[in-house]
């Protein structure tokens, strides 16, 4: 598949020259991926906060966990969707969930025992590593191995890398809301102690570490049962548009359970990155090694300031595919190989 | 030109509770603790005008649970917003304190009960407690509920409360929560509940206010209605 020239993927470093392309995607995911914002001036800024912490690989330049890494997805030399990674999240200040936690108010003498559902502001996921910006174009959804390409690759690069993560880690997906901006988690939380719709709100925090966010929102736990019944359902529910990329963070093996955004209550997952399946599938192996077992395979280059990979079929590594990571015979290579199920 | 003759304030006795539970329209128990006291005021013919019962904080057997009115200001100088949240927070802080409870009967001879009872309490605080309180019924709706229970209590236990029942009260309060709960949470019929009074009680509350006690931030858990306080002495 690979070798067909028709169906070439390559997951590669985001560069300057990408901006057209991000600006695109900024524009086509208008929900809620708040690293993607629809500011083209933003988005070059990111764009040079990334390609600085890919050029501190070769420069020698230590990293100091400020660092964004995006990427973005070719499909047959056309880019078609882009992912990220932030070191550590909220680095330089906090990182902000709410922690779903459950007490159990009990009298007996009333013969009454309730579990009730509490969430607690909390800085538990500060320093994390942080899968973030996730896009790809629609017509590339389906397509068998793009996505997961596009996705799992940022584990391989975490693999390769790991002195320049955080060994826990997590992503945010987005919560329930509408085009116009009704959000029934933030319509019940947020805008109290905000006093604006949830769009002005995502607007000003942008990523969302400001300080302010602490002076507005209540440090004591938020009582689920006195929220409308539409706000607690909304509480850890996926927006429908997220859940291929939520899909294959659930299938590496992240956990749904504990926290959620603070704004739209859409599930924030989190994990130890040892216990990801592509990380612990992942094994490093040289180029013109011996050939891979059957299936596909995600395969990278081990170069920071260059990190490319691919998807590749079982056997030899073919000249096509070293061509599209750069590599040559002898160098190292890391891989990890996807499941059946996720084969064409 | 008349004066009205002040009532008779005395304690009373087992003979007086069949006249007393008619006043107050329900009935009327004699005092079951060391201290309490159960005081009337009756009329130049003996006829009980008003009656209270002066209860020991101390005697209860179950704890007691107020909530605490306080605000909170949330304030980011950055985006010009600065918000006062009114914040409730379930403690104790009236327990061994000396209450007014069962207060009925005529304004005038109501107020010169209660100011007997302030006397008493005076005259003893190690006995009856630095503070003395009264809580006022919680406003209530047309068709007999509580808008506080509806907007807080009943998220938390689905029941019915009985009418003004303290041990109920008391038991209640472990299945209410702990932290601090931001009024804005509430739906606006209870938030307007908090720290008022039945449409019926405020002659009972102005009676109270005649007596010196205010509203220091303490509500009812069940029905939100205020708690009137004052110091002793």
């Amino acid at each position: 598949m690979n070798d067909d020239t028709n169906d070439r993927l390559l997951l590669r470093a985001a560069r300057a020259g990408d901006i057209d392309h991000f600006e695109r995607f900024a524009a086509a995911s208008a929900h809620g991926i708040t690293t993607l914002p629809p500011d083209r001036a933003l988005l070059q800024e990111r764009l040079a906060r990334s390609a600085q912490a890919f050029v501190s690989f070769d420069s020698g330049d230590d990293s100091s966990g400020e660092e964004i890494y995006l990427f973005v997805l070719e499909h047959c030399g056309r880019v078609v969707g882009t992912s990220g990674i932030a070191a550590a999240a909220g680095f330089a200040d906090r990182f902000y969930s709410y922690r779903n936690e459950m007490v159990v108010h009990a009298s007996a003498a009333l013969g009454a025992s309730n579990r009730i559902h509490t969430l607690h502001l909390c800085h538990d996921l500060t320093g994390h590593t942080l899968l973030t910006s996730f896009y790809i174009e629609p017509a590339l959804e389906q397509h068998a191995l793009a996505p997961h390409l596009l996705s799992r690759a940022r584990l391989l690069f975490i693999a390769e890398f790991a002195d320049r993560f955080s060994d826990r880690i997590a992503a945010e997906s987005p919560g329930l809301a509408d085009d116009v901006g009704r959000c029934p988690f933030w319509d019940a939380v947020g805008r109290r102690f905000f006093g604006m719709d949830y769009v002005a709100a995502e607007r000003l925090t942008g990523a969302r570490n400001k300080a302010f966010i602490a002076e507005l929102l209540p440090q004591s736990p938020i009582y689920v049962p006195l929220l409308p019944e539409q706000a607690q359902w909304a509480i850890g529910q996926l927006h429908p548009v997220a859940e291929l990329p939520f899909s294959i963070l659930l299938d590496e093996g992240f956990d749904t359970e504990t926290y959620v955004d603070i704004f739209d209550g859409g599930p924030t997952v989190d994990a130890r990155v040892a216990m990801l399946k592509t990380v612990a599938r992942s094994r490093r192996v040289v180029a013109d090694d011996a050939g891979l077992a059957a299936g596909w395979h995600l395969v990278c280059n081990t170069q920071g300031g260059d990190f490319r990979a691919t998807v590749v079929p079982g056997g030899r590594l073919t000249l096509a595919a070293r061509e599209l990571l750069k590599t040559a015979p002898g160098d190292t290579l890391r891989v990890a190989a996807l499941d059946s199920k996720e084969m064409p | 030109m008349t004066e009205t003759p002040l009532p008779r304030v005395r304690d009373a006795t087992a003979a007086d509770l069949p006249a007393l539970a008619e006043l107050r329209g329900s009935a009327v128990a004699a005092t079951a603790f060391a201290h309490e006291r159960l005081l009337l005021a009756e009329d130049a013919a003996g006829a009980p005008l008003a009656l209270l019962r002066l209860c020991v904080g101390r005697a209860t057997p179950q704890p007691r649970f107020w909530f605490r009115v306080g605000l909170a200001v949330h304030a980011a100088a950055a985006l010009g917003i600065n918000h006062q949240q009114r914040t409730l927070l379930l403690g104790n802080d009236l327990a061994g304190m000396a209450e007014l409870r069962q207060l009925s009967g005529q304004p005038a001879a109501l107020l010169a009960l209660v100011r007997a009872a302030l006397a008493i309490v005076a005259a003893a605080p190690e006995v009856y407690g630095p503070r003395v309180f009264a809580e006022l019924p919680g406003v209530v709706e047309p068709g007999g509920e509580w808008p506080f229970w509806q907007g807080l209590g009943r998220h938390f236990h689905a029941a019915t409360p009985p009418a003004h029942d303290g041990e109920w009260s008391s038991h209640v309060a472990a299945l209410l929560p702990r932290q601090v709960i931001y009024a804005s949470f509430l739906n606006d019929a209870a938030q307007a509940a908090i720290g008022g009074c039945a449409a019926q009680a405020l002659p009972l509350r102005d009676t109270l206010r005649a007596a010196g006690l205010r509203w220091q931030g303490q509500v009812g858990i069940v029905d939100g209605g205020a708690v009137l306080e004052v110091d002793a002495g």
